[in-house]
């Protein structure tokens, strides 16, 4: 059976097609670095010789002025050029002056930090005064969308914005986090994992088996966001990799209309990430320091020493009770009841149940009495304590800003560094961005914005595992000790956790993961008419992850390999290249077009790279090539690709009336020959009520109607689910198997989302209100569905395109300036989002042990019994079975008889945001709340560990346990405790609350020091500030957060966000 | 001069779209690395034997023969109890006899492998017979795969259906399992998947592609990690045996054994059962430190060490569920080479109730390797089984009891040193049963064993969970119809037909189609 030659040949036949695929896009790549070179070279030596400029000599005019704020402060570095020819500009001098040489009729752009931008036509104008305004907060002028930019009146879909200044100085690790309440419609949860990814759901879950996380696109250019780890059970988030404080802008995309453009992944949202580019002037400094401080949160109310013993000693007397029962004759409950009559009895059997917990819980095989003599020597372990530690955060940044004639630079570097409050945990991460704009040559633009950055992670397992250190810290009770003679302590009562101290783990064994990410776009412009630019992209991801594992050779997995090394290094690159062309066409001010065609390419790349190494001698080699036995070699490589041809056009009639069309045809590699290429498109529009002439209101600033209609795409997670082919891999003696792993679906197809959105925004007074209202409707279809098919098939499921979902619901924002002096402002937004998720088709129920996914529902409903309390004269917990036929409610104290029903949603219905800027003269003052309702959220920790009333009961146990059933107290909240017996913790509606909460996500309290001061040290701005995040949450559920899943469902093992608090300091120079 | 550069500019980029379309296609043919086509594969014979080694990794499976068999037949009979601290536990629903079709223990991995690998038997099948190669090559890997599916169907006869005599006995146990025999019942399967056979239907299935696969196997082939001739004679003597043909059994049964081994000696018992390929080995799933199932491998799930202190020791591996009952451990003679592989197993210092940690149980220490203690190959069928089977057969042919016994001590000698002498009868027929008790336990053949011999049985104090079954007269007591797995729940989902042909003493199907 020697097959290994022969499919050594085949592997060679393989790698020749591929090589003939990757020299195709080599070649095409190279075409496009040429087109890119070529473009600046093909367009004159200009700017080289310096002929350029003077072969256009018109006669000049020198224009003078000042440029001030709106109270009539001089704004010095102020930006103004030329808007035709950004290569001619100048900046204002201190006192807000400038002088610039310029041809009549040419327009000049007056720019400044945080003013709206103005532009004014000289004609025999000579000196100007300029006054820049603020800009309203969260109404930019000017958005970022698929594809370019557009003024935000002009743009017929739905999006947000969110802007530097609410993520630059978050002390979050990345970005996503400061999304946050800031954007309606948009739902995300945090972890305390530092460098742990980000879950983010817009406007609901649209999907049974597809990814549910949105495209996120920077600078233009798709990347690939998904977790790359494969060793299981750590997540390393690629956002991590990127320094917040770089980005300018976030516009989330949500409706069809504003995504439509980006197709077959556009179903989830899109997140626009932009970041900063430089501004002509006087180059400007930055530099950001933060140093903060990390307190974990909501652990679970554990019993100490004296609770637990009398815990353990209740569920044990009536253990032990129970057994005699059969010797009696008597049920076991009213046996029990008997012997708290006869007080003889009674201590009888609380005797043996006190020996019993000397004996259980012996240290070091050494038996001490708890009610005697012994009880000092039983530690008082917190064991939360002993995996928790003080975390914090230290963050650097230096930024520098700055150009002249046309050619600008935003340059940054940043070292940041998160340490977990769980030991074990942290993330190191080092960045630096350079972002070039070249505007010196008039028919050739280009730039390129290039970042590196390196990561380092540590991190305790994730997920329900022995070793994970909260897991431990809930189950191991207090009187175990930690240490016994200044070693781990290796011998758990009961064996629980199979005998994995969290401090032998961690202290022996290492998991690391680190990264070191390259991600450039370089783009070229060619301004081939006036009206026609052809604009050509490319980018590039590399991004290698390192993961590491050793699992020592003492305790745990480890030891049944005398120590074991994993290392796997996964290498994805992902080249990109776009062309589009556009034409944008004004006739007679009236009639305004444009319109964009374009194509795109995709490919992306993975290679694994890894080896696992068994047998060592010690602990203290752990490297790959000490271990005796190399047990694994890992070697793959896969990849995908997308083609698409992209096209919209947008008309406006006087900018009262927008219409807008676009459309994408999108080529996967994902799917079959025959079903690859899908199209989506999207038509919208709008009217601004406000230019017209009957709508005439002086407190009206700006009323906009909008709707859209639009299809857009979801591609399956997987790259080759089509295919039913023979994988190898499946060895038996060291020969090699092959054998097919899935059902062949060559029509697998996209799964199609059909949005409607209508909107209405109006903005107030002077801009002082800002409101708008959306509804949207959101039906997928045909989704990407793993289908429960026979076993006798062969197989399992079979991929399909099945079944129907919809989301629907409101999104209202107001944005208030409620207060604008010049020494005092205060701006509030709020934001609120409906959400209704239903189950439109589902051939089958899919029963979970939880929740149920049923036609008519939402997804994932919870399907519990429920739970009626506790029996006062038994002790038992108590359900309610409805009879099949009459729906009858009774009571019953079996479980198996209880009858399971659908509960509610784990998806909060109604959520939202509420933040608060403030300034005072030198002072500001911002805060940032959360809440959501209308929803349940699940302890399914207290269900399976923490209030198990005994059926645990070597594990610790919540202190809401003590009030628990017996004769004495047949009043109590817990059932009657038996040791060893499940008695009332099985799935209920016991363990199921209400899912309100309001949140208090984050305060910054800043302070601008008077300019006056700094300026001596050279320094133009100064700011110092303190923040917190995560002061406070209220909710039903004690001691937890909502936010920690978007699943409502509360994990023994869940590493949850700690309040942090940090102080910075900002210089501008 | 601008303009004509700018055209030039536009002509470069023109033609790199058109480049760019023509060649779209070939830019969207993306391919696993991994994988291989049907054409591919089997433009080869070479290449196809990949699909053969496939079938034995499948049967290797945790899931299937290298786990879940062994340890179902073993946890659910008297011999070995589990420790019930944590319901969490593997094979607790097994060896408690609490089964249902929701939640079924290991019940749906056991159908699912066995099917998976039917699945790529048949469309092998189908394959064969077309390759460019030789005869003699085409017509092993047909006796192999044959083999293979004939396997896996006896383990899914086994463990959904009742013996065969009490088919006879009841019509309510009469049902088997779906039959599918060629690749495109698998295709079909996808719309219209069957409900189950006769169990007749599929015994005799089993047996036409047991004889058959005799004919087309490979005869010189000794590996043992492979189908060899003894192999499939020793398979087909047990399924005679369990339709009670005892002349057929016996016939099967000597054929194998002619084909070779030989009994370990007891002196080198010890050494021996663990050395992989041991004379006693017939066919046996090969595990070796490149392809084995970790923590997942049956000896993690017994193995457990205690320390000079008699404590768990830190450095012990496995979870040490379960452990040996006095019942089984009385079974053995002073002199029994066997009693080698009691060991201590947990902590002995506190109480002595079962179930409780403390309590001193025995691991029994069969499945240890040597190199490291969790790689061991686990037997399929040995030379001592085919030997019992012969002894069995014998005891059931009228005037064969002398030949029963001399079957009988072939493994009993070997073991003790002894030699019984003077048994007949029911009480020959007892030690037999024993003897498998002893020799065959952990290879998963005890609940079988007293089932399809009709033999009640209660388990004894040393057992957490007491029961008793009554295959003859106790049909009806709490927890008998859980000696069969029921058919699982998501099968029933999925196959609209098997929904009323759930196991007697199983509810009804009542799940989340529409």
């Amino acid at each position: 059976m020697n097959s290994r030659s022969h499919s050594e040949t085949l592997k060679l036949k393989f790698m020749e097609n591929h090589c003939f695929t990757k020299m195709k896009i080599r070649t095409l790549t190279l075409l496009f670095l040429v087109s890119m070179v070529s473009g600046p070279v093909f367009s004159g030596h200009g700017n080289i010789s310096g002929n350029y400029p003077s072969s256009m000599k018109y006669q000049q005019v020198r224009v003078t002025g000042t440029v001030t704020d709106q109270d009539g402060q001089p704004l010095p570095g102020a930006t103004i050029v030329v808007k035709d020819n950004p290569s001619i500009g100048v900046a204002t001098d201190l006192n807000g002056n400038f002088s610039i040489d310029v041809e009549p009729g040419s327009i000049l752009v007056f720019s400044f930090v945080g003013m709206t931008t103005q532009e004014v036509e000289i004609t025999d104008q000579r000196e100007l005064s300029i006054r820049l305004t603020r800009e309203a907060r969260g109404i930019s002028e000017v958005m970022v969308v698929a594809y370019g930019v557009t003024r935000r009146e002009t743009f017929t879909g739905s999006a947000t914005v969110v802007n530097s200044d609410k993520i630059e100085r978050r002390p979050v690790s990345s970005f996503t986090a400061a999304l946050a309440a800031n954007t309606s419609g948009v739902l995300i949860n945090t972890s305390g994992q530092p460098g742990d990814g980000e879950v983010v759901r817009i406007r609901g879950t649209g999907s049974f088996n597809a990814a549910l996380a949105p495209l996120y696109v920077i600078d233009g250019i798709a990347v690939n966001m998904s977790d790359m780890s494969q060793l299981s059970t750590s997540s390393t988030n690629p956002m991590a990799s990127l320094n917040p404080s770089d980005i300018e802008s976030i516009t989330v995309l949500k409706d069809a209309a504003a995504s439509s453009l980006y197709g077959s992944r556009a179903a989830n949202g899109v997140i626009l990430i932009t970041t900063k580019q430089g501004k002509e002037g006087k180059t400007t400094f930055n530099l950001d320091v933060q140093y903060g401080t990390a307190n974990g949160l909501y652990n679970k109310p554990m019993a100490n020493k004296d609770d637990f013993a009398e815990l353990w000693v209740t569920g044990e007397l009536h253990r032990i009770m129970g057994i005699d029962a059969i010797f009696t004759g008597l049920s076991e409950i009213d046996y029990i009841k008997d012997c708290y009559e006869n007080e003889g009895t009674y201590n009888y059997y609380l005797d043996r149940a006190r020996n019993n917990f000397n004996t259980a819980f012996a240290i070091d095989g050494v038996e001490y009495d708890f009610w005697g003599d012994g009880y000092d020597a039983y530690p008082d372990t917190d064991w939360y304590d002993v995996v928790s530690r003080r975390g914090g955060s230290e963050k650097i940044t230096l930024s520098a800003s700055g150009g002249q004639n046309g050619l600008t630079f935003f340059s940054s570097g940043e070292y940041y560094k998160q340490t977990g409050t769980i030991k074990g945990s942290d993330l190191t991460r080092f960045s630096g961005r350079v972002n070039l704009t070249s505007k010196t040559n008039k028919i050739a633009w280009f730039g390129m914005n290039m970042t590196m950055s390196y990561y380092n992670q540590n991190f305790p397992l994730q997920g329900n595992l022995y070793v994970n250190p909260l897991r431990a810290a809930a189950n191991i009770p207090p009187v175990v000790p930690a240490y016994i003679n200044g070693e781990p302590n290796l011998s758990l009562p009961g064996d629980i956790l199979n005998n994995y101290n969290p401090v032998a783990m961690r202290e022996l064994n290492i998991y690391n993961a680190y990264s070191y990410r390259n991600l450039g776009t370089a783009w070229v412009q060619l301004n081939l008419m006036k009206d026609l630019f052809f604009k050509t992209t490319i980018g590039y991801d590399s991004r290698p992850l390192h993961e590491t594992r050793w699992e020592n050779k003492d305790i745990g997995t480890g030891a049944g390999y005398d120590g074991r090394r994993q290392e796997v290094e996964t290498k994805r690159r992902r080249l990109t290249s776009s062309s589009i062309l556009n034409y944008e066409k004004s006739i007679k001010e009236k009639h305004n077009l444009a319109a964009l065609v374009g194509w795109e390419a995709e490919w992306t790349n993975t290679t694994l790279l890894g080896a696992v190494s068994t047998g060592y001698a010690t602990n203290l080699n752990p490297n790959l090539s000490s271990g005796t036995t190399p047990t694994e070699a890992i070697g793959r490589a896969y990849d995908d690709a997308l083609l698409s041809a992209i096209s919209r056009v947008t008309y406006n009639y006087e900018n009262r009336y927008y219409a807008q069309i676009s459309y994408r045809a999108d080529g996967s590699s994902r799917f079959g020959p025959d079903s690859r290429w899908g199209h989506f498109y999207s038509i919208s529009g709008s009217w601004r009520l406000s230019q017209e002439s009957f709508i005439n209101f002086g407190w009206l600033d700006d009323a906009k109607l909008r709707a859209s209609y639009g299809i857009n795409g979801t591609l399956p997670s997987g790259l080759y689910d089509y295919l039913g082919n023979y994988t190898l891999g499946f060895d038996y003696d060291n020969l090699s198997g092959a054998r097919v792993t899935n059902v062949a679906n060559m029509a697998l197809s996209w799964e199609e989302s059909k949005s409607i959105n209508l909107g209405f925004e109006i903005k107030v007074l002077d801009s002082r209100l800002f409101a708008s209202a959306e509804y949207y409707h959101r039906l997928a279809e045909g989704l990407l569905f793993d289908r429960e098919i026979s076993r006798t098939t062969g197989f399992t499921n079979a991929l399909v395109n099945l079944g129907a979902m919809k989301n629907q619901g409101f999104e209202f924002t107001v944005d208030a300036n409620v207060l604008r002096y010049t020494n005092l402002s205060w701006n509030v937004e709020v934001n609120l989002s409906t959400l209704e998720n239903e189950i439109i088709d589902l051939p089958n129920d899919i029963v979970g042990p939880t929740n149920i996914d049923r036609e008519g529902y939402p997804e994932g409903s919870l399907y519990l019994p429920d739970y009626a309390g506790v029996d006062p004269e038994t002790g038992s917990p108590l359900w309610y079975h409805i009879d099949d036929n009459t729906g009858e409610k009774t009571i019953t104290d079996n479980y198996s008889e209880a009858t399971r029903q659908i509960i509610g949603t784990r998806e909060p219905q109604y959520f939202g945001g509420l933040s608060s800027h403030l300034t005072y003269k030198n002072f500001s003052f911002d805060m940032l709340f959360s809440f959501a309702w209308d929803y349940y959220t699940l302890d399914y920790c207290a269900s399976r560990y923490t209030q198990t009333d005994g059926g645990q009961s070597y594990l610790n146990a919540e202190t809401s346990q003590l009030d628990n059933w017996t004769p004495d107290n047949t009043d109590a909240s817990n059932p009657i405790r038996i040791n060893g017996t499940t008695n009332g913790s099985q799935f209920s509606t016991r363990h199921a609350y209400n899912g309100a909460y309001f949140k208090m996500k984050n305060f910054k309290l800043g302070y601008r020091v008077p300019t006056k001061l700094v300026n001596r040290l050279r320094v133009s701005a100064c700011e110092i500030y303190v923040q917190g995040e995560n002061l406070f949450v209220l909710t039903e559920m004690p001691n937890f957060d909502p936010e920690i899943r978007v699943n409502g469902y509360r994990y023994v093992y869940d590493f949850p966000p700690p309040r942090t608090f940090t102080f910075g300091i900002n210089l501008s120079f | 001069m601008m303009r004509k550069k700018v055209k030039k500019t536009s002509i470069g980029i023109f033609a790199a779209l058109l480049f760019m379309v023509t060649g779209c296609e070939d830019f969207l043919n993306r391919y696993p690395d991994n994988a291989l086509t049907a054409e591919q594969l089997y433009s080869d014979i070479e290449y196809a034997q990949a699909t053969i080694v496939a079938l034995y990794d499948l049967l290797s499976e945790t899931d299937l023969l290298g786990r879940n068999v062994p340890l179902r037949g073993s946890l659910k009979g008297t011999d070995f109890f589990h420790f019930t601290e944590n319901p969490n536990l593997r094979f607790d629903r097994e060896y408690k006899y609490v089964e249902i079709s929701s939640s079924a223990g290991y019940a749906g991995y056991i159908w699912n492998y066995c099917y998976k690998t039917i699945a790529s038997c048949n469309s092998l099948i189908a394959v064969i017979p077309g390759l460019d190669g030789p005869e003699d090559l085409k017509n092993d890997m047909l006796g192999q795969t044959k083999t293979v599916k004939a396997i896996c169907y006896l383990e899914l006869l086994r463990a959904f259906c009742y013996p065969p005599w009490m088919a006879q006995d009841d019509e309510l146990y009469s049902m088997g399992v779906p039959l599918l025999k060629t690749a495109s019942d698998h295709s079909d399967a996808i719309a219209n998947p069957p409900g189950r056979a006769s169990l007749d239907k599929c015994y005799d299935y089993v047996i036409e592609l047991l004889t058959s696969s005799i004919d087309l196997i490979d005869k010189s082939r000794t590996e043992k990690q492979f189908l060899t001739e003894q192999a499939i004679w020793g398979i087909l003597a047990n399924v005679y045996l369990y339709n009670e043909e005892w002349q057929l059994a016996l016939d099967a049964a000597l054929e194998a054994e002619s084909l070779g081994g030989a009994m370990i000696s007891k002196s080198g018992f010890v050494n021996s059962m663990t050395q992989r390929f041991n004379s006693e080995a017939v066919f046996e799933i090969y595990y070796d430190v490149n392809d084995n199932a970790g923590t997942s491998c049956i000896a993690y799930y017994a193995v457990k060490s205690v320390n000079a202190q008699g404590r768990i020791d830190g450095s012990s591996i496995g979870y040490g569920d379960y452990g040996a009952s006095n019942a089984f451990i009385n079974l053995f003679a002073p002199e029994d080479i066997r009693n080698e592989l009691f060991k201590e197993d947990k902590t002995s210092s506190a109480s002595s109730e079962p179930g409780e940690p403390g309590y001193s149980a025995r691991a029994y220490h069969k499945y240890i390797g040597i190199e490291s203690e969790l790689i061991h190959d686990v037997p399929y069928i040995r030379l001592p089984e085919i030997l019992l089977v012969a002894a069995e057969a014998y005891s059931e042919l009228p005037g064969h009891d002398a030949d029963a016994l001399n079957y009988l001590n072939k493994v009993y000698t070997a073991r003790t040193g002894l030699t019984l002498a003077g048994l007949t009868g029911s009480e020959l027929k007892n030690e037999i049963f024993n003897e498998r008790r002893r020799e065959l336990a952990l290879e998963g053949h005890e609940l079988f064993d007293y089932l399809r011999k009709g033999r009640s049985f209660t388990r004894d104090s040393s057992h957490p969970s007491p029961l008793s079954i009554d295959p003859v007269n106790g049909r009806n007591a709490e927890h008998f119809h859980q000696v069969v797995y029921p058919i699982p729940q998501p099968e029933m989902d999925a196959n609209p037909n098997l929904r009323d042909e759930q196991n007697p003493g199983y509810a009804p199907y009542q799940g989340g189609a529409k």
